[in-house]
């Protein structure tokens, strides 16, 4: 495999690599069984599958060969993280993989265990004091994904208008256990006068916008994944399903409401495809001088399609599947509970649509139909 | 593991060029009051002027192969044009039935004489097609229309009323989905044939019915005997069904399916410029994710037919999105600017948003309900 991360040229389509798309399916089909979702939830750490991630490469495909990574292409990385969202993977491969972006900015290569990172929106509420030997910290910090399976925890924060990360060892902290509404690990921190030596805090060439986009993004290439399974399910389960003498798949109804949930996935999943096409051919270094050169609106179009498509996508699906599929016994909710807690995370659609609003309504006129229609 | 699938598309260098080169055509016929931009414009915007000059630009027909006049261009330049058109709420509704389905489907099976006689004046935007389906007791149940044509010497004699004509009393012509044999009730698809009747003969009778906005663009039409010489039989007779329905292909997967309002949604941004309100931008945002996704979803579509994919349930799909879409710009625009606060000087904004109301009925019920659409869409999930 090539190291293709720098950017691609707009003029042609890339294509996914099916090799690596098996290679993920396969891996995700043979771990995230409906009893290994379970064991998650329960606390259990799932280490095979972290394991069997790591020896293919794949929760950070696209780090260069330079750095010791499988120098795949970042469309290869997003569309993993994609089937993740889809198998439900219960294993911390997106922040990982953000992490993994981080490392490679800096040059540095990445450890084999799960590295957190923390999301600009938390780090924001951190009481952060700079001084020559370093950082202090304080007050509590929430919803920090896998903290307590991770071997390191990396802060992103600005001063000065430059962006650092901090980088803190687990071991040297106090974790409190929390999860999200899906029960994935979202853990606490409170620091008091916590300090963090200039060694450990290094001025990252992402800017926090940046880290802040990305995560939205995965976030967004997970919902797809998930909500493609909520469909698959909804589908299936009205195809099974006998009432009344025959498979409610035949009532009028059911059939309304499924095409309905049909077109909601495929807004999704088409708006979020163009975000990760959009991500994987920016080029940071080449000025933006208009609003169609601008990763981060098309990032927003995708948080905001996957996230309002969830709303719909999981009433449908829940509403179909009636009372079974509001039971813990049944798969539906380790899908529709995941789109639920990720459809908040790194911004919500009020968070996301706001930006892009206002990046169409302050750029010059016309913006809107321009915006639309670049490539 | 995908149950619909729509493939990333790209459209090559060329076609940014054609679009700019659209753009400022466009640009240039509004400063000089070209055409007064409208909501709807392919079915509100009739302009017989400005589709001869889409004619002279090379712009109507496109797709048609160069040996009857066209440019032998794809579908994705076609697409390219017409979401050009559309945006800018350009007035394209007389040739537009004519340059979408029925120039296409001379050409698939067409006589050499009818293309002769038809052809070059649809490309040069000087003869417009009206369709000729529905029926007052043939809507949704379309098989359920009753106009009949008789075979008699060198012809058929045609009697009956088709509804929901769009701009018959302008059209020159108007393709008939009939009856050529009696109804078989165990198979009501078969014999029906698609005949071309020339709309200036005696027999014919346009009745205006106008919408609940006052405007005229829906007819009834009747027929009352009218004899229809044998080489105006479009493809095999008996076979009108199938081929009708292809058309429908053309009909359904277009960005007019999600652009009609837009026009509305550019005012929308204009009056945002003076607003400072979250709420506003929120709603834009919004809408515009949605627009992008509809664009790409249409785009995606129309690269899927040019490679000859099929894609019927996906057009489907994105004609129930689009056409709902259409109608949401009004419903976001009346609760961030609200009508009364709206002053004169704003008329556009005033005329697009009433436009737009006044015609969201439509949107959801022309080429095929969003009913039954979801019914086609659920046959592709195979729940039925």
């Amino acid at each position: 495999m090539t190291n293709s991360n720098q950017a691609q040229t707009h003029d042609t389509l890339q294509t996914i690599d099916p090799l690596i798309e098996d290679t993920a399916n396969r891996i995700f089909s043979d771990y995230c069984n409906f009893d290994a979702l379970c064991a998650s939830e329960q606390g259990e750490w799932q280490g095979p599958l972290w394991q069997a991630i790591q020896e293919s490469g794949l929760s950070n495909i696209d780090t260069p060969e330079s750095l010791n990574g499988p120098g795949a292409a970042t469309i290869d990385a997003l569309n993993v993280l994609r089937l993740a969202g889809y198998h439900g993977a219960p294993v911390p491969i997106a922040d990982h993989y953000i992490a993994s972006r981080i490392y490679q900015s800096l040059a540095l290569e990445i450890p084999e265990e799960p590295i957190s990172v923390v999301s600009p929106q938390q780090a924001r509420k951190l009481k952060i004091t700079s001084s020559k030997e370093g950082f202090i910290l304080d007050g509590p910090l929430h919803n920090i994904p896998w903290a307590r399976f991770s071997k390191s925890i990396l802060i992103p924060v600005e001063s000065n208008n430059q962006c650092s990360v901090l980088f803190l060892d687990r071991t040297d902290l106090t974790l409190t256990e929390n999860t999200n509404m899906a029960g994935e690990p979202r853990d606490s921190l409170v620091f008091e006068g916590f300090r963090i030596p200039s060694e450990k805090a290094l001025s990252c060439p992402l800017s926090i916008n940046e880290i802040e986009q990305l995560g939205a993004l995965t976030r967004s290439v997970m919902s797809w994944g998930a909500l493609e399974k909520v469909m698959e399910l909804a589908v299936d389960y009205a195809k099974e399903r006998t009432q009344f003498g025959r498979p409610i798949a035949k009532f009028q109804a059911i059939q309304q409401d499924l095409a309905k949930l049909a077109g909601e996935v495929a807004s999704a999943a088409v708006a979020v495809d163009h975000g990760i096409r959009r991500y994987c051919d920016a080029n940071p270094h080449v000025p933006q001088t208009s609003l169609a050169g601008e990763a981060s609106t098309y990032i927003a179009a995708a948080k905001i399609r996957s996230g309002e498509a969830t709303g719909f996508a999981t009433k449908v699906s829940h509403q179909i599947h009636g009372a079974m599929g509001f039971t813990n016994e049944h798969p539906l909710h380790h899908f529709s509970r995941r789109l639920w807690a990720w459809r908040d995370e790194y911004g919500s659609e009020a968070y996301w649509s706001h930006y892009l609003g206002k990046c169409l309504v302050d750029a010059p006129q016309p913006s809107l139909w321009q915006w639309v229609t670049a490539q | 593991m995908s149950l619909m699938n729509f493939p990333s598309a790209h459209l090559p260098p060329h076609l940014l060029e054609l679009r700019e080169e659209v753009r400022s055509f466009l640009s240039h016929e509004l400063n000089t009051g070209g055409f007064e931009p409208t909501v709807d414009g392919w079915l509100s915007g009739y302009s017989p002027e400005f589709s001869k000059k889409l004619g002279k630009q090379g712009w109507l027909g496109m797709t048609l192969p160069k040996e009857v006049g066209g440019q032998g261009k794809s579908p994705l330049d076609r697409f390219v044009v017409i979401e050009e058109l559309l945006a800018a709420g350009a007035p394209v509704s007389a040739h537009w039935v004519g340059d979408r389905q029925t120039a296409p489907l001379l050409v698939t099976l067409g006589t050499d004489s009818q293309r002769k006689k038809y052809l070059p004046g649809m490309i040069s935007g000087e003869i417009y097609f009206a369709i000729g389906l529905s029926e007052p007791n043939a809507g949704s149940d379309l098989a359920a229309l009753t106009t009949k044509a008789t075979k008699v010497d060198g012809g058929w004699r045609l009697t009956g009323r088709k509804i929901w004509s769009s701009g018959a009393h302008h059209c020159h012509a108007m393709i008939v989905l009939c009856r050529t044999l009696p109804l078989d009730e165990k198979n009501r698809h078969a014999g029906l044939s698609q005949l071309i009747l020339d709309l200036d003969q005696p027999g014919i009778e346009v009745r205006p019915i106008h919408l609940i906005s006052g405007e005229h663009h829906f007819n009834e039409v009747s027929f009352d005997d009218v004899l229809i010489p044998d080489n105006m039989v479009v493809g095999e007779i008996n076979n009108g069904w199938q081929q009708a329905m292809g058309e429908l292909a053309y009909e359904r997967s277009g960005p007019e399916r999600f652009l009609s309002t837009f026009p509305l949604f550019t005012e929308v941004l204009n009056m945002a410029q003076n607003s400072q309100d979250p709420g506003v931008y929120r709603a834009i945002g919004s809408l515009s994710a949605q627009l992008l996704a509809l664009h790409q979803l249409s785009l995606r579509v129309t690269t899927s037919l040019s490679k000859g994919e099929s894609a019927d349930t996906e057009a489907v799909l994105v004609k129930d999105m689009g056409t709902q879409f259409e109608r949401e710009i009004a419903e976001t625009a009346r609760l961030i600017f609200p009508y009364e606060d709206i002053s004169d000087d704003d008329s556009h904004y005033q005329r697009f948003y009433q436009q737009a109301v006044l015609q969201a009925p439509g949107f959801t019920l022309r080429g095929g309900t969003n009913e039954i659409l979801r019914g086609i869409v659920a046959r592709g999930l195979g729940l039925r």
